[in-house]
């Protein structure tokens, strides 16, 4: 592997002329992008762990139409949508459950200390300017203690300020209308003010009546009935700005303000169709990053953030005292961070990361008044680098002390987590790599499984993972017909002990607890290949396959022992084909899952039947006078109008299109 | 496998035909009553969604149609819901509470097939217990009310509001005594649970509350003249206990044991003791009391360890009036805990609380029905 290292100080003029990298302006990126590899060669290609990239460019190729959309061309992920615009949608990978899956937005590790759950419905696709997954650790090293402390990580990178020699006003407006009273328009402007200065502000908002029409099935009879109850509003604004103070330092601030207000459906209900359920989402947040790239041997990077989560849930019936239930939470989050990276040779390289973070939460629902965490954790990381194998090897030593301020806290907790990972290429100058990883990594108990009321054990310890992956990837580039060509393939073992699950005191009065164990195995494939059919034409192909056998292994007598976890199906993949040329681009995509049970005992009536969902995108960019460019892109999703359900008695939906127009200057 | 599942539900239609069945290997008792058998209803799991069902067993045949079987669903074509709680024979036809599905199904018991269902609207909605007086079928409408239902038209003639999330209901003499347990008011510690007491002709109710005495009642039970109930406690400190009431004011009710589960027959009480909380937690038993002097008589089954007269996790005993033969429902255990979403079984055993046969079910059994002929 021939790379070349160029010093920082030369690294911003140089990245200005390459137009060609996404979201390559300024010298705000770690080390590891600065190094030119002869052959270009993906990152996905030569990390140590399994990593996943979906870029802005790429999920228009292959005509990814939403976040849910983005998650399920990625390899090893199994995704709860509850169906539509407002249905939550939260991501477990390789069988670890969803609380394990960390998700990194613009550098920051979000957190959910009330459920751990992130729902990512709440992201929409227009800013982002890339979509990664990561299993295991990130072969960057120069990022805060936070972002390795998960077993898997989706990383959410929004677009960039204009870069500092671009002056002029860059605006995007786009409207976007779908089936089932769907509206949502966008907005972005962004600005170069002075060389130092650079801002951008971006508002978004979602009106979705989500009144889809489904099949229901009861014993032998079907009718076609309506989602009711389903209406979302929904909106985000964030502004950014980035000062450079000098030309290897960077402030970067960004101010936002998410808002949610839906109705919910809730499960299809035999006979009983009516829902007054309603949550009323907010969060808001302020962070601010600074990293200074000096061209010594040391760069240092500081985080902090202030982050407000309010979450209320409503539901009208008379059987509720006073005929109404509300559940609030309200969570507050600070977070610092410091991280130091030292080159002391062209090989090798060290940090050492440190984070403080502060959580809160509010609630009428738990067994105590005012839990609150201090958590804070320190990363110390090597990496050795040459020509043919990267390895690198980490440590992650945690502390957590848990109070309340009325009744009986959690446990503190300290753990010490190492990991290590290895990338060879054997063969000098061809991209074919072998890679190896292990990492051990736990999840924190939530707030809900410590104190919610009656539910909730405060003696719950962490949840332990450890996993092992292997694979192998090759990329091929060519000036023929077949100009490039990935290909992963990845096979792993993941075992979790001290797992947190409900179990029944009786019918009505549950308890957590961290008895029950799991075990995972499976293969991860992913393939992408572009052909050049002719001077402008491409047919570009992206496919990802995977099976994951996900077994309950608490003891060998139980009912459930080495079947397969609930909603977890054995094989799912997804594929695009689309043609690019200068006409009309057409994607044709598809995603599917084997059958998959409610139940971790495979119970054969609660079988979810296995489904495929294609669709299909078209989109063309028309240009006026140079710096306006109007984009048009029609989508028609679920073609075949395919009744489906991921979670059960959740129906999602059938046949949809929609229609996006986007007007961008400069 | 349908038809032997239903020889005794077809022999059931009409009276007239159990004279033809005169075997003497039926069950029955000196005055010629014959029993038939039993329904288990099955509320399978609301929250892995695994569909309600009923089972059957047929005591001619000793044949049942096992843990998948689904009589509701094979005869009708479609489900019988979500939550189903309690059957109700009433005259010659049969009534299914459905709470979640705010459904009750009137069937006829022979052949289950569906005769027709009321589906309540308004403020009284979701239906969860049933007693019977006089001809007319009283249902407890979980959101604070109990409804008078004419089992004929199913037409809802009255309606009363009780107290917050009742439950089980008894008749004694012209009074139908309701638990309204506030089930849903637990982070209140079910602060406003109480008894309703309606006068069945005016159709109005007085109420009786008691935080000390009574505590988070679910279930009633009544021969007619004796009417007991169940108060849950609250699953901590405060026991499941078994009360009497004789009549409307706090001095009226008096404490017989700690228990989480009764049946009654003639003048025996049957009682389940198997406490949620881990401060009482010790050995199930299962004990039978006199109605009117409260003793305790001793055990009314008996189990040999390690064959399948043993019970797992109880959920209740069933007594069936007519030759008193005992049905008690369990879920299975993984391990320490009961499996809620495996099916459960029905231990039969006879009058003297001999062990006869182990029936598999579906998930959640819940009630039991026997299907008796008397001529």
């Amino acid at each position: 592997m021939k790379s070349v290292k160029f010093p920082i100080c030369i690294t911003a003029g140089l990245l200005a002329a390459q137009p060609a990298r996404a979201s390559n302006d300024t010298i705000a990126h770690t080390l590891q992008e600065y190094e030119v590899v002869s052959e270009r060669v993906r990152k996905e290609v030569s990390s140590s762990a399994p990593l996943f990239n979906l870029s802005n460019e790429r999920m228009k190729t292959m005509g990814v139409t939403d976040i849910s959309d983005a998650l399920h061309r990625l390899p090893g992920v199994n995704i709860r949508d509850y169906g539509g615009a407002g249905g939550l949608k939260t991501v477990s990978v390789r069988g670890f459950g969803s609380a394990h899956t960390g998700v990194i937005y613009d550098g920051i590790v979000l957190s959910d200390c009330q459920n751990g759950n992130v729902d990512l419905s709440r992201y929409s696709l227009d800013n982002v300017a890339s979509l990664s997954l990561i299993v295991g650790d990130n072969s960057d090293i120069f990022i805060p203690a936070k972002a390795s402390a998960s077993a898997a990580s989706i990383i959410i990178s929004t677009m960039s300020v204009p870069n500092p020699h671009d002056s002029l006003w860059h605006f995007t407006g786009q409207m976007r209308v779908g089936a089932w009273g769907t509206y949502n328009p966008y907005f972005k402007v962004s600005k170069t003010i002075t060389p130092h200065f650079s801002f951008s502000a971006i508002g978004e908002f979602t009106h979705a009546k989500n009144n889809y029409p489904f099949t229901l099935k009861n014993g032998f009879y079907e009718t076609r009935e309506r989602r009711d109850n389903s209406m979302m509003n929904s909106g985000h604004a964030e502004i950014n700005a980035r000062w450079r103070p000098t030309f290897a330092s960077i402030l970067d601030a960004k101010v936002y303000y998410y808002d949610n207000g839906r109705h919910l459906p809730g499960p299809v209900i035999l006979y009983n169709p009516v829902s007054n359920e309603k949550i009323r989402e907010r969060n808001a947040f302020g962070q601010l990053t600074y990293k200074n790239l000096s061209v010594s041997k040391f760069s240092f990077q500081g985080l902090a953030k202030f982050n407000w989560d309010a979450s209320r849930y409503q539901d009208k019936d008379g059987k509720y005292p006073n005929g109404l239930w509300d559940e609030s939470y309200y969570q507050r989050e600070v977070y610092l961070s410091g991280s130091a990276l030292y080159l002391p040779t062209d090989k090798l390289s060290f940090n050492y990361s440190a984070d403080y973070i502060y959580n809160d939460l509010s609630t009428n629902q738990m067994n105590v008044i005012g839990p609150w965490r201090h958590s804070i954790l320190q990363s110390l990381t090597g990496k050795f680098k040459n020509s043919w194998m990267v390895a690198m090897a980490r440590l992650l030593y945690s502390i957590y002390d848990n109070g309340v301020k009325v009744g009986e806290s959690a446990q503190d907790v300290n753990k010490l987590s190492p990991s290590v990972s290895v990338s060879v290429q054997p063969i000098k100058d061809n991209p074919f790599f072998i890679r190896a990883s292990y990492k051990n990594i736990y999840r924190m108990p939530t707030f809900n499984e410590s104190y919610y009321f009656h539910q909730g054990s405060v003696s719950l310890k962490p949840e332990d993972t450890d996993q092992v992956n292997l694979g192998l990837t090759w990329q091929h580039s060519s000036k023929g017909w077949l100009q490039t060509v990935v290909l992963t393939g990845d096979v792993y073992y993941n075992s979790v002990k001290n797992k947190i699950i409900a179990i029944p005191l009786n019918m009505y009065v549950w308890t957590m607890k961290n008895i029950a164990k799991a075990r995972a195995f499976g293969a991860d494939l992913t393939a992408s290949a572009t052909f050049r059919l002719a001077r402008n034409q491409n047919l570009v192909f992206s496919g990802n396959y995977s099976w994951q056998r996900v077994q309950p292994r608490t003891n060998p007598g139980d009912t459930d022992y080495n079947k397969q976890v609930a909603y977890t199906p054995v094989h799912y993949g997804a594929a695009s084909l689309s043609w690019e040329n200068p006409w009309v681009d057409v994607v044709v995509h598809g995603t599917g899952q084997s059958d998959r049970y409610g139940t971790n005992s495979n119970v054969p009536i609660s079988r979810i039947p296995g489904y495929v969902e294609m669709g299909v995108s078209l989109m063309h960019t028309f240009h006026f006078k140079k710096i306006n460019a109007v984009d048009l892109r029609f989508d028609l999703t679920n073609i075949f109008d395919t009744q489906y359900e991921i979670v059960a008695s959740y129906p999602m939906p059938g046949r949809g299109w929609s229609f996006t127009l986007t007007y961008n200057l400069n | 496998m349908k038809k032997f599942a239903f020889l005794f539900l077809m022999a059931a239609v009409a009276l007239g035909f159990a004279s033809c069945k005169d075997d003497k290997d039926e069950p029955k008792n000196e005055s010629g009553e014959i029993a038939l058998g039993f329904y288990i209803l099955n509320q399978g799991n609301m929250y892995t969604k695994l569909p309600g069902s009923i089972s059957v067993y047929d005591a001619l045949s000793g044949l049942n149609n096992g843990e998948n079987g689904n009589a509701f669903l094979e005869v009708n074509g479609v489900q019988i819901g979500e939550e189903a709680n309690q059957m109700l024979t009433i005259g010659n036809r049969m009534f299914i509470t459905v709470s979640t599905s705010n459904i009750i199904w009137a069937v006829d018991p022979g052949t289950m097939r569906i005769i027709g269902s009321i589906r309540p609207t308004g403020e009284a909605t979701t239906p969860r217990f049933m007693a019977k007086a006089n001809g007319r079928l009283y249902v407890s409408m979980y959101t604070g009310y109990v409804c008078e239902i004419n089992p004929l038209t199913l037409e809802i003639t009255r309606t009363v509001k009780v107290g917050p999330n009742p439950e089980q209901m008894g008749v004694i003499g012209n009074t139908l005594v309701v638990t309204n347990s506030d089930g849903m008011n637990y982070l209140n510690n079910y602060a406003d649970c109480s008894l309703s007491f309606v006068d069945l002709t005016t159709f109005t109710q007085t109420e009786l509350k008691d935080h000390n005495v009574i505590f988070n009642p679910t279930k009633c039970v009544s021969n007619g003249t004796d009417l007991f109930i169940t108060c849950m406690g609250n699953y901590g400190n405060i026991p499941a206990k078994v009360l009497k009431v004789t009549g409307k004011t706090i001095d009226d009710i008096q404490e017989v044991c700690l228990g989480t589960s009764m049946d009654i027959a003639g003048n025996h009480l049957y009682v389940i003791n198997n406490q949620a909380s881990k401060q009482f937690a010790g050995p199930i038993t299962y004990k039978v009391y006199d109605t009117t002097t409260l003793q305790e008589k001793g055990d009314f089954i008996k189990m040999t360890e390690a064959t399948d007269s043993q019970i797992a996790y109880p959920i209740s005993a069933f007594v069936n009036p007519m030759n008193g033969e005992i049905v008690v429902l369990s879920y299975k255990m993984d391990g320490e805990h009961a499996q809620y979403t495996a099916p459960g079984y029905a231990n039969l055993y006879d009058k003297a609380g001999n062990f006869q046969r182990r029936i598999p079910c579906g998930v959640g059994p819940t009630d039991v029905l026997f299907v008796n002929i008397s001529y």
